[in-house]
C-alpha cells in the first residue's frame, strides 16, 4: 500500500471513530466493515495482495493460530568483547534460563559479605511495596529494561563474561536509564562500563543476566549477586 | 528510510488509537487496534478493561472474545507503572490459545491525576493503561481505555 493510501485510511478511521458505534449496528461500507454488536471495524491496509477480512465475533488473530506456547528466544551467537581473548567458536551463548536462575558459573556461591543499598529499601520499598518479578522474554527477567531476548542486537552489546571452564558466555547489555536496575546502581553510586576487563564490579541479576561497574568506595571489584526485595548485593563467598 | 518506514504503521496504529480514545463518546471502554503484518488493521471499541493482579483482560464489545495478557517485571517510574507482557491467551469458542509475544509494554496510571509518559508528550488519564506489543507473527497490538475494574 501506498503511504498516502495509509494516510487517507488512518485519516478515515479518526475522522470517522464517533461513527463507530452507528457503523455497528448497521454494518460498514467501503474499506471497513463492522461486525454486528461486535464492536469490530476492519480496514484492509496491505494493498491489493491483502486476503479480505472476515467478519468475526470476539477478536481476530488470523495467522496467529498456529502458534506454539511461549518459549523464550535464545539470543543469536555474537563475538566476546574485547580482550576476552576466547576460542569463540567452541563457546555458547547462555540463553536466558528459567525464572529465579542467577548467578552464572558462580550460582549458589554468594554468601560472602553483604553490601546493604544506603538507601535501606525495605521489603519492596523501592518499588512501592508491590513485588517485582521477572517476565520471561526479557533479558535479566525486565530487571534491567525492557529489552527483549529475542530483539537484542549488537548495538545493545555491552560485553560479556566469559566461563571458559563451561565453555558459556554470559552478554551483557546496556541498561535502560529508568529500569529496577538503573535505580540499583544509582542507590550504589555505580556506574555501567563494559564487561570483559578486570577488576569490576560484576553484578548477576535475575535468569543469569550480568551487568558491569567500576568499583567505588562502596563496592569494590568482585562478583556480587542482587537481592531484587531489598535491591541489595552480596559479594561471592 | 526503511527505518521509518517500519515504524510508521506503528506510529499511525497508535495515533490512530488515541484519536478514537479521545475522541469516543464519553465511556470508560478502551479500544483495541490489532494491526497484522500485511498492513490491515482491526479496530475494537468498547472493550471491557479489567486489571487482576498484573494480569489484564480484555472483553470485546460482543462479549464473544477475552484476550488475557500476563505481565511481569512491574516497576514504576514516576506515578505511571510500567509492565511487561510475556504471555498472551485468546479465549473465544469455547476454546483458549496461546499467542505468541515478542515483545510489548504496557503503562498503567492507577493515580488519580494525569500522568505524562517520561520522555514522551502522551498524557495518560487517571485508571487509563497504554499498552502495545507485538507477537512473533509481526502483529501489532495497541490498546488504550480506562480501567473498568481493578481487582487487588
Amino acid at each position: 500500500m501506498s503511504g498516502s493510501l495509509r494516510n487517507i485510511i488512518v485519516l478515515v478511521l479518526m475522522a470517522s471513530a464517533p461513527a463507530i458505534a452507528l457503523a455497528q449496528n448497521h454494518g460498514g461500507g467501503g474499506s471497513s466493515h463492522a461486525s454486528s454488536g461486535g464492536g469490530h471495524v476492519s480496514s484492509g491496509g496491505g494493498g491489493h495482495a491483502a486476503p479480505p477480512v472476515q467478519i468475526q465475533h470476539g477478536f481476530s488473530f488470523p495467522g496467529e493460530s498456529s502458534v506454539r506456547p511461549i518459549t523464550p528466544q535464545h539470543p543469536v551467537t555474537q563475538p566476546a568483547s574485547n580482550g576476552a581473548g576466547a576460542n569463540h567458536a567452541t563457546l555458547k551463548y547462555v540463553p536466558p534460563a528459567s525464572r529465579n536462575v542467577t548467578g552464572g558459573p558462580y550460582r549458589g556461591e554468594f554468601n560472602g559479605r553483604v553490601i546493604h543499598n544506603p538507601r535501606r529499601w525495605g521489603g519492596w520499598g523501592w518499588n512501592r511495596g508491590i513485588h517485582w518479578y521477572p517476565a520471561p522474554i526479557y533479558w535479566g527477567g525486565g530487571f534491567w529494561g525492557p529489552f527483549a531476548t529475542g530483539g537484542l542486537t549488537t548495538g545493545l552489546l555491552f560485553g560479556s563474561i566469559v566461563d571458559y571452564q563451561d565453555q558459556a558466555i554470559y552478554p551483557s547489555y546496556q541498561i535502560e536509564p529508568s529500569s529496577p536496575g538503573a535505580e540499583l546502581l544509582e542507590n550504589y553510586g555505580l556506574q555501567q562500563t563494559e564487561c570483559g576487563p578486570p577488576n569490576l564490579v560484576v553484578i548477576w541479576g535475575p535468569d543469569n543476566s550480568v551487568i558491569c561497574a567500576y568499583p567505588n568506595d562502596l563496592v569494590g571489584p568482585g562478583n556480587y549477586e542482587l537481592d531484587p526485595t531489598t535491591l541489595t548485593i552480596v559479594s561471592q563467598s | 528510510m526503511p527505518r521509518f518506514r517500519a515504524i510508521r504503521p506503528q506510529v499511525y496504529a497508535l495515533i490512530a488509537v488515541l484519536a478514537i480514545a479521545t475522541l469516543s463518546p464519553a465511556s470508560a471502554k478502551g479500544v483495541t487496534l490489532i494491526e497484522r503484518a500485511d498492513g490491515s488493521v482491526h479496530t475494537y471499541v468498547d472493550v471491557n478493561i479489567r486489571l487482576s493482579g498484573q494480569t489484564l483482560w480484555l472483553r470485546s464489545a460482543d462479549r464473544k472474545g477475552v484476550l488475557k495478557i500476563v505481565n511481569g517485571a512491574c516497576s514504576f517510574m514516576g506515578a505511571v507503572q510500567r509492565c511487561l507482557p510475556y504471555a498472551v491467551a485468546l479465549i473465544q469458542d469455547g476454546k483458549t490459545r496461546q499467542i505468541a509475544i515478542s515483545h510489548g509494554t504496557v503503562f498503567l496510571n492507577l493515580s488519580n491525576a494525569a500522568q505524562r509518559l517520561t520522555n514522551s508528550s502522551e498524557e495518560l488519564a487517571p485508571r487509563t493503561i497504554l499498552a502495545l506489543w507485538r507477537t512473533v507473527r509481526g502483529t501489532y497490538v495497541t490498546i488504550k481505555g480506562k480501567l473498568d475494574e481493578v481487582d487487588p
